[in-house]
Formats: C-alpha cells, structure tokens, sequence
C-alpha cells in the first residue's frame, strides 16, 4: 500500500514495474480494470495489487463499501478471474440496426428502458442531448412552418436506440436548404404541412446550446442506413417501440408482461437473431471458466473429422478384403467389397484406384478412366493411380484406333504423356498416329484440288440423282412382297452415296459414327479401302483384353 | 415413480474405478454430497467439451445440463453410468431442442472426449453396441422425467434484457466493456451447478447481468434517480437479496472448478 502511495505521479496507462509479471500488462485492460476497481473501492485496488505486483496510482475517489460478506465474496472472484474479465479484446460493436418493420417479428421489439423505470424528465433531457449524434434518425411533428425552415418536436428515434423523447418537449429545426425538391412549380417548403409525420436525419447537435438540426436529404445518412427513407410518414410507419410506448401509457403493463405478450418473443430463432445483433459469439462459446475459456480442444477431435477418419478407416477394411476376393478370382465379390468401401468414403483414393483398376479389367475402360481421373485429382502423387491411368489411357488409345477415330487417340496418348512423359509405348504410338494423320491429311488436300472444278456439275448431277432415287425408292414402296433386308442394288447404292455426297448431313468431326457401307467422298478419298465400321462393338473388345497387373 | 434398476448389459463410457469414500461416519453425509457435487460438475464438464466439438449452440447446451441435473436428482448415482447419461441428454437436448446432431458424430466425440487416452472409435461393433445402450437410456431418462422435458431457458430472456439496456447506455462504455460476453460466459457455466433447476428463467437471467454490471463496476445511467431500479423493471419479482443469493450459488459453481 505505501509503495502505490510513493509512485503516485504515474499516469493510469504506465507499464507496470519490475516487480510485476511481464506479461500481464499486454493482455489485461487497466483501464477497464481501474473503472471496476473505482467502483468497489479500494480493498479491491489494494488486492489486485497485491494479487499480481503491480504498483499503480491509487485515483483518490474510490467509493467507500461497507466490507459485508457478500462484498469480500464479490472482490474475491474478481481478482481470482481478473485475467480473463479483463482480457484485452477488440471492442464489440452492437449491429446498429434501424428499427423497420421487417424486424418487428423477429425478437420482441419494446419500449425503451427509461419509460420504465420512470426517470425524472431533466436528467434525462440532458442526457438525451449529450446521447444523440449526427446520423442519428429521428421522427418528429412538424409544430411551425417558416420561410426558412420548420420545427420539428421529436416523438422518438428510430435508429441508435429506442429513446422516449416525446415528454420532453425538444424541438429541431430542419432548414429549407435541406429539403429535397417534390416538383419545378413549387418551393420544398410548401410540401409539408403543420402536424405531418415525418422521418429524418440528425445533421448537427450543438451541446452548448442544445440546438439540433436535422434534415430530409439522403446524403446526410451514415452509410449503413444509406437506404432509409426519408420524409413524411405515416402512423403506420411509425417505429414499434413507439407504438409500443403509447400503448403502455394507457395498459400499464409491465416489462415481463409485455414481453410475454409480444408475438417476436416466441420466434425460436430470436436467440440466434440477437446473438448476431449483440455480437455474442455462439460459435466459439466465451466461458469464464479455467478449462474452457481459450478453445483448448485440437481440432481433429472436432465431430467433423472424427467422423472423416472413422469412415476412411472402415473404407479401407473393405478395399483390403475386396484386394483378396480379387486375388483369389471372385470379381464379383470384390466389386461389391468396393462399392460398399465407397460409400463409407467416396473420396477415398485406394477404393477409387482399386475400383478403377477392376473396372480396367472388365473392359470398363471409360469408367475406369473416371475412376484414375478422380484419385489423382484427390492425390496427384499417388503412383498406382498414374501407373493405371497410363495403361488405360494406352489401351483406349489402341482402342480408338482400330475404331478408326485417330484424333481422339492421339488426345489419349498425349494424356498418358502428361501424366508420365518417359512413357516410351506412349510416345511411339503417338508418333504413329500423327504420321498417320498427317499422310491422309496432305493426300487429302491434294484431292480436294482437284475436285473443286467438278462442284457445279456436281450439284446439277445431284439433283437429278436425288429425283432418280426418289423414283426408285417408289418403287421399292408398291411392291408387295418387300422384305426388310432386301439387298439393295448396285445402282442403288451408287445412287444413295451420290445423294448422300451431295448433301452431307453435318460436318465430319461432330457427326454420330455413321452406320451405313458409304461416307463421305471427301474422307477417304484413297477409295477401296472402306473403314471398318460396322464391327461390332463386341467383337472389337474380343480382340483387345487388357490384363493389368496389381502392384 | 420408482427408478427403474440398471440394466447390467449396458456398453458404458465409465472406466471400472469408482470415486472412494471417506471413511468417517459424521462427516460422511457431507461430504458425500459435496463429492457428487464434483462428479456431477466434471460430466457436466464433459458434456460442454463435448457440446463445443460437436458445435452445439447455447441453448441446446443448457437444455442437455438440466436434463442430466433433472435426472440425478431423482435417480442415484451409483446405479448409472453418469457419462452415457450424459451423453444421451446430449442426443436427447438436440432433438428436442431441433437442432438435429447425427448419432454416430455424439458417440464418437463423447468417446473421445472420455478416453482421450485410447485411439478414437474404429470398431463398428462398439458403435453399433453404444448405438443401443444409447436408445435404451433415451427411454429410460424419458420416463424418469415424465417425458417433460421442457423448461424455459434463461437465455431468451438475458438477449431481449440486454438489448434493451443496451440502447439505454452509453454507446462507448457498451461497445467496450465486454459486459454482453461475460453476461453469457456466466449463464453458460452457471449449468455446472444445480443452480439451473432452483430459479425461475427470468431470475437467473437478470441475476447473471447484474453480477456481470457488478465486476466491471459498471452503473446504469439515472439508475438511482429513477422510480424502479432496472433489474426491478425486468422481473418485478425479485428482490435485490434474492439476486445476491443467486449470485453466490454462481460463485459456488465456479469454487467447485478449484476443487477439481
């Protein structure tokens, strides 16, 4: 005690002296923890003190408390807990909400405190006037009109708090420079009449003549209310808690009364509506007890993530059972193995690669790419899923190949490449594939050049084969013993695959696979050879198995 | 009604040993019930853990805390396993209170939080084992409570009175003090206690905000000018000695974590 006497020049925001432990100066609040200390006097001062060896400069006015139990309890808990009640943090801002009818449900909206406890008009004027800010919004009556401006008794605000003004006969004045304009014909000034309602915006407050001005005009409006209205209203209009407040006066009720009775007050979701408002964070629940005050818990045993490695964990049991029913030759089996693992775990890599694999081994090979495509996309790295793309990619390649669609093996190959350029089966067909192409291209283009000087007769010769055909196809129509798989004639082909030349029905690239014997001239103009097209599917899979080895 | 008897095929989260008792008769009784006390304050601890790791809100919580405070007190706690009653109250608060927890998230946190020694739940077998224990508990504390288990929370009533005193203080002090926080800090630890089931909801939500008013030594502005003091307006019920003693059974809440 004699020490804080000595070092009584300090100011209140000095560090602490050597005595004290370092760190407590940055994470406690002195001046929060002195407005407590002034409060309850200077038993508590001296303990706080004491508690955590701080030499600070007793402020003369602390209130004098008689030491009851309770008191000594009181002063107790506080500096037992002073760490954390006074705990640096940044400040809370309050949700300044605006009073509109859209938050009339959602909590229970009532009448200002004041009205309640029924404090004396005075005090509370003065205090009214130190309170309210430009920015503030206000209602009001217009009580006079004059040519350069109208006064305006406050009813209530509607903004920065419920406030009950209307006793107390305070007057603003809005000047006419800062009325919006209704129209070329008329002065502002004539638009508003004597006992009309209207909203509006606290411009200036002067405290030492407790004059306020207000105004109608949208730019003096905090950016957080930027949207509000402003000007005459109607009753209706009027804020709820205003209503509110005329009600009491003729009701009487009390707060508790009143609160049960307000419809908001049973909206389930008005805990979490003014928990957001207040800024309480629900999310990361604040206590004042030593075990749960930081958020200790690391988070894998969050629910989230116990529940993510308890699912990859059973996953995998089933792909190691599904490896075996594999190995032993039961597919079956081991497909369903893997489709449960999967949906324990969809995004588990090892069932996706396993899958994938068994699908490659059943021909699936598009499946199977989808399957590779996904697991490296979860893990880039994971060598048996490149390994399998690789093979795969190859044998689609091959497989698009003998279908003759030669770009889109390319692509494949040029896939298998990105994900292992020292791919040397990879780079060999590739290489083959573009020869290739680039043989038919340039043969390609050579008979195109000759054949632009046939294009007009062409066209004529089209027509009258279209006619031919038509004529021929009547035929077919009358005769009554047709069969469905009559074999057409040669005529009749050369006939249709002139037609059809004529009058291809789209572009090469995006047309389906043709069906039909003919196609296109302009394709394979090294005639004779005619593409394999109509090989079945089936018979196409027959030729190529791809066996993949497990790794 | 008489408690039903525990049933002996229960998978349990409580490890084998007991707590131990004193041996000296006289003082016996005291100290029993001093020591339940703490067994109720550590589940009940257990049950905020694991209520903060599944993510729970404040309500749901403090409905959990008076289902298991409810039950204890007509049942004793030798015969249960307070740790999958507690657990069950968890699952039980978030039905009834709907915001729906997955089952299986509820037991493998509590498992974990338990033993957080042992590796967390792999087995499906000791799931689907807690599973059951767990839907046959949900009956049991149903019954005991007369399927009434409802009751109005304090909650509500402390967010409409701080709002409402909110708009009445000064704008700085308010947005700087973190009297809001520690209001709701108070009211979340206050259902360690037994205190949660002794009070009207009202009560206890004006209590807690003038205690937290009374750390800070904050005071309401024209509070002694008026014609009814502030905590008068909200529940005019009370008396200011009546919001005392609330506020020193918290402080006892709080005295048990020293012990623990």
């Amino acid at each position: 005690m004699d020490l804080s006497r000595r070092f009584s020049q300090g100011s209140l925001a000095s560090p602490p002296t050597l005595g004290s432990p370092p760190t407590l100066g940055h994470l406690v609040d002195m001046t929060m923890m002195d407005v407590s200390a002034t409060f309850h006097g200077s038993s508590l001062r001296a303990r706080i003190q004491e508690e955590f060896g701080l030499s600070e400069m007793t402020v003369g006015n602390d209130t004098e408390r008689a030491m009851s139990l309770f008191q000594q309890r009181m002063e107790s808990f506080i500096v037992r807990k002073a760490d954390v009640l006074f705990q640096t943090r940044a400040t809370s801002h309050v949700r300044r909400t605006h009073a509109g009818k859209d938050e009339e449900d959602y909590y229970a909206v009532l009448p200002p405190l004041e009205l309640f406890m029924a404090v004396p008009i005075l005090p509370a004027k003065e205090r009214f006037y130190k309170m309210v800010q430009s920015g503030d919004i206000v209602v009001g009556k217009i009580v006079s009109l004059k040519d350069f401006g109208f006064f305006v008794k406050l009813l209530c605000l509607t903004s920065g708090g419920a406030r009950d003004i209307q006793d107390m006969d305070i007057t603003a004045l809005c000047p006419s420079s800062d009325l919006p304009s209704h129209g070329a014909h008329q002065r502002p000034i004539e638009y508003y009449h004597t006992n009309d309602i209207i909203q509006a915006v606290v411009k200036t407050v002067s405290a030492v003549d407790d004059r306020i001005v207000v105004s109608l005009k949208p730019n003096h409006l905090p950016q957080l209310l930027a949207d509000v209205y402003l000007g005459i209203i109607t009753s209706d209009d009027l804020p709820v808690h205003f209503r509110r407040s005329q009600d009491l006066q003729t009701s009487q009720a009390s707060y508790d009364q009143l609160l049960q009775r307000v419809w908001g007050f049973s909206n389930p979701s008005n805990v979490a509506y003014l928990g957001e408002v207040l800024d309480i964070a629900d999310k990361h629940p604040p206590s004042l007890m030593r075990g749960l005050h930081r958020c200790p818990f690391p988070q894998e045993d969050f629910a989230e993530s116990l529940r993510q490695h308890q699912s990859s964990k059973w996953a995998l049991a089933c792909v190691g059972t599904g490896v075996q029913h594999f190995k032993a030759g039961r597919h079956v089996d081991a497909m369903q193995c893997l489709e449960k693992a999967l949906t324990f775990d969809p995004e588990n890599v090892e069932a996706l690669v396993v899958r994938g694999a068994l699908y490659a081994n059943k021909n699936s090979l598009l499946r199977a790419m989808e399957d590779f495509a996904q697991a490296l996309k979860l893990n880039p790295g994971h060598n048996n899923a490149r390994k399998y793309m690789c093979d795969t990619l190859l044998a689609r390649g091959k497989q698009l190949q003998e279908e003759g669609e030669d770009e889109e093996a390319m692509t494949a190959y040029q896939r298998a490449l990105v994900i292992n350029p020292h791919l040397q089966e990879a780079s060999h067909a590739l290489e083959q594939v573009r020869t290739k192409l680039e043989n038919m291209k340039t043969v390609s283009q050579v008979d195109l050049t000759t054949e632009t000087e046939e294009v007009p007769s062409e066209l004529s010769f089209a027509q009258s084969s279209k006619e031919k055909l038509q004529k021929l196809l009547e035929v077919e129509g009358s005769s009554k013993d047709r069969s469905r798989h009559r074999k057409r004639s040669a005529t009749e082909h050369r006939m249709r695959a002139q037609a059809f030349t004529a009058h291809p029905p789209a572009a090469p690239e995006d047309r389906p696979r043709p069906t039909r014997r003919c196609k296109p001239k302009l394709r394979y103009p090294i005639t004779g050879l005619a593409p394999r097209l109509l090989l079945s599917e089936k018979e196409e899979k027959k030729e190529k198995t791809v066996q993949l080895k497990f790794g | 009604m008489a408690a039903p008897s525990r049933r002996k095929d229960h998978h349990t989260l409580m490890s084998d040993s007991k707590t131990a008792r004193t041996e000296d008769p006289s003082t016996r009784r005291r100290s029993h019930h001093h020591e339940e006390e703490l067994v109720h304050f550590r589940i009940v601890r257990f049950m905020m853990e694991s209520g903060i790791k599944l993510r729970m809100t404040s309500v749901p919580m403090a409905t959990a805390a008076i289902i298991y405070h409810r039950f204890f007190s007509v049942c004793r706690l030798q015969d249960y396993d307070p740790y999958l009653i507690g657990m069950t109250a968890i699952s039980l608060a978030s039905k009834v209170e709907e915001e729906h927890l997955k089952i299986r998230d509820v037991i493998n946190v509590c498992y974990r939080t338990r033993h957080m020694d042992k590796p967390p739940l792999e087995s499906q077998t000791e799931l689907a084992d807690l599973r059951q224990a767990m839907a046959s508990c949900e009956l049991l504390i149903m019954r005991v409570l007369g399927f009434n288990v409802t009751k109005e929370l304090p909650h509500k009533y402390l967010l409409h009175y701080l709002k409402t005193l909110g708009d009445w203080m000064d704008a700085s002090v308010w947005n700087r003090t973190p009297i809001r926080d520690t209001a709701w800090a108070m009211l979340r630890d206050l259902y360690h206690g037994k205190v949660c089931l002794q009070h009207k909801a009202q009560h206890l939500a004006v209590a807690v905000l003038y205690f937290s008013l009374l750390c800070y030594g904050i005071e309401v502005p024209l509070n002694n000018q008026a014609e009814t003091e502030w905590w008068k307006v909200f529940s005019d019920d009370i008396s200011e000695e009546q919001i005392k003693n609330i506020i020193e059974q918290i402080m006892d809440v709080y005295d048990l974590e020293k012990r623990l």
